[in-house]
């Protein structure tokens, strides 16, 4: 448990604030442009973009977690 | 040397984890129990009431994203005034810091989300299981059809709660009305459906399940509020030298003679708080500030014919009976850099431009030659109004000698709140160019007013 909420919290945090930052300068539809998907609104842009920055934040914390295990 | 120590707080951190209990706060009466359920119901109604205010014929307070434009009440916030915004977290982090230095944990124990919320979800497990007592008996009780009973009413009433909710939380940033409709009628779109069922699953688990967890492993400000303290700052403590030694008496006792203190060691405290901390060991990081044990406290103290106020809020200095300073430079500094950052925002936001340029090179082509050996480059000018009413724009660019400036519709046009896209071509003769790449500026200006207007630079690119 409390290693999930290590792993999980930081990262959801984190994600949020890198969304905000991400999107107020990369307008999402020329992101849709860009990779093509034609009927894909906003609001999806900005909520795989989410999902992804959380998902590398997990990927880190685990990735700590992982580094903070003594070594022998 | 600091191996032994890490490795027993961990297994102390783990031995909490495992061995929480669910805490059944008692219902508590009394002065701030009055404010703080005052506190919840304004702040409720504000977040459940806001995104269905109207003005001018939309919503008051929209974070429109698909269209980027974030709309409270008359003021209108682009991506480009992000500015703002985050001026807005910084004056409320230094709020925090101010309120937390004056008055400790304020913002804990009566205006936090989390406190809101679990306050609500526990007045509905009241209603439905009834007081402390009861809500243990039943948690213990075999599973008969009176507990199943009980507990999917009270789960289901939970979700339902939390639903409206994560609806309401949606309905920031999506006109309400439109999901609401959408949701009664269950054609809500993925990602507006993802979103509302995730607020909701995270108001369920936070207030309905994890509660003080939240407070004490998961919110940042719990862990560094301590920073902010110091002798003067009002803390909520049990004041050891009226109350010990404690032990239980008769109510016709004369206590001094017996040589105890003014606690009657009901417990009372221990049982009220959600957190489930005894207040009488001291300050305590997982105290959130909620006075609840202050209020029993004190009906006890009234029933024994005590002074009340044996838990109150007090500071570290007047426990020791020294003087309480209220100016000191910590606060000032906070008050100070407080001041200075929301005056800093209020005359940016007051003296803002009326309108803003983007200025977006053609993608396709660097450049082009025409068909009198002139160069032409292509952008794509982005006028936005950001003023309460429509205004037509001339355009000039400077930069270059003989610079020739070429748009089809003159003037622009941008209605209030509009974003005009301007195909503009640049043609110049390749003698006039220093450089492959020289600088260029446009200006845009509204026709009737000269003082709305707003230069930008871009890149002329030519042969080299």
């Amino acid at each position: 448990m409390q290693k999930l909420i290590a792993v999980l919290w930081p990262s959801f945090l984190v994600a949020g604030v890198a969304t905000i930052l991400f999107s107020n300068f990369v307008d999402p539809d020329l992101l849709i442009n860009a990779v093509g998907l034609a009927d894909a609104s906003r609001l999806a842009v900005y909520s795989i973009t989410w999902l992804c920055f959380w998902l590398m934040g997990i990927v880190t914390a685990i990735l700590t977690c992982h580094f903070l295990k003594p070594v022998n | 040397m600091s191996e032994p120590a890490a490795s027993t707080s961990s297994s102390i951190q783990q031995h909490l984890y495992s061995k929480r209990e669910t805490i059944y706060p008692r219902q508590v009466s009394g002065l701030f129990a009055r404010l703080r359920v005052i506190a919840a119901l304004v702040l409720l109604g504000i977040y459940y009431g806001v995104p269905w205010l109207q003005w001018d014929g939309r919503q008051a307070v929209l974070f429109d994203l698909p269209e980027r434009k974030f709309y409270i009440f008359g003021l209108v916030i682009w991506p480009q005034d992000f500015i703002y915004l985050t001026g807005l977290l910084i004056i409320a982090a230094l709020a925090l810091f101010f309120f937390t230095a004056v008055a400790g944990r304020l913002w804990c124990g009566y205006a936090c989300p989390q406190t809101v919320w679990t306050e609500s979800f526990l007045w509905i497990q009241r209603k439905i299981e009834g007081d402390r007592n009861q809500q243990i008996k039943l948690a213990k009780s075999p599973w008969n059809l009176n507990k199943i009973y009980k507990k999917s009413l009270l789960h289901s009433i939970w979700i339902l709660f939390s639903l409206w909710t994560g609806l309401t939380f949606v309905g920031y940033f999506m006109p309400i009305d439109e999901i609401a409709t959408r949701m009664v009628t269950l054609s809500l779109s993925g990602w507006a459906l993802f979103w509302v069922l995730f607020y909701s699953f995270a108001t369920y688990g936070n207030a309905g399940w994890m509660r003080e967890q939240v407070c004490i492993y998961m919110c940042p400000y719990a862990r560094f509020q301590s920073a902010m303290f110091d002798k003067n700052t009002l803390i909520i403590s049990y004041d050891n030298n009226r109350g010990e030694p404690r032990g239980g008496r008769r109510k016709r006792d004369d206590h001094k003679a017996k040589g105890l203190g003014d606690c009657i060691n009901c417990s009372l405290c221990v049982q009220v708080c959600p957190t489930g901390i005894d207040i009488r060991d001291g300050l305590q990081y997982q105290c959130i500030g909620c006075a609840a044990c202050i209020d029993v406290c004190d009906e006890v103290m009234e029933k024994m014919a005590y002074p009340k106020g044996l838990i109150r809020y007090t500071t570290e200095n007047s426990l020791e009976g020294n003087k309480t300073r209220l100016l000191r430079p910590r606060v000032i500094i906070y008050a100070l850099i407080l001041l200075t950052v929301m005056g800093a925002i209020l005359f940016s936001i007051s003296n803002r431009s009326a309108v803003e340029l983007d200025v977006l090179r053609d993608r396709n082509s660097l450049y082009r030659e025409t068909n009198y050996g002139l160069v032409e480059n292509i952008y794509t000018l982005k006028v936005i109004n950001k003023d309460s009413v429509a205004h037509e724009y001339t355009i000039s660019a400077s930069g270059i000698e003989d610079l020739k400036l070429e748009v089809d519709n003159l003037p622009v046009t941008a209605e209030s709140g509009e974003v005009s896209n301007v195909i503009t071509r640049l043609v110049a003769d390749p003698e006039d160019l220093v450089s492959a790449s020289t600088k260029v500026e446009f200006t845009i200006q509204a026709i009737d007013n000269p003082e709305i207007r707003i230069s930008e630079q871009a890149r002329f690119i030519g042969p080299r």
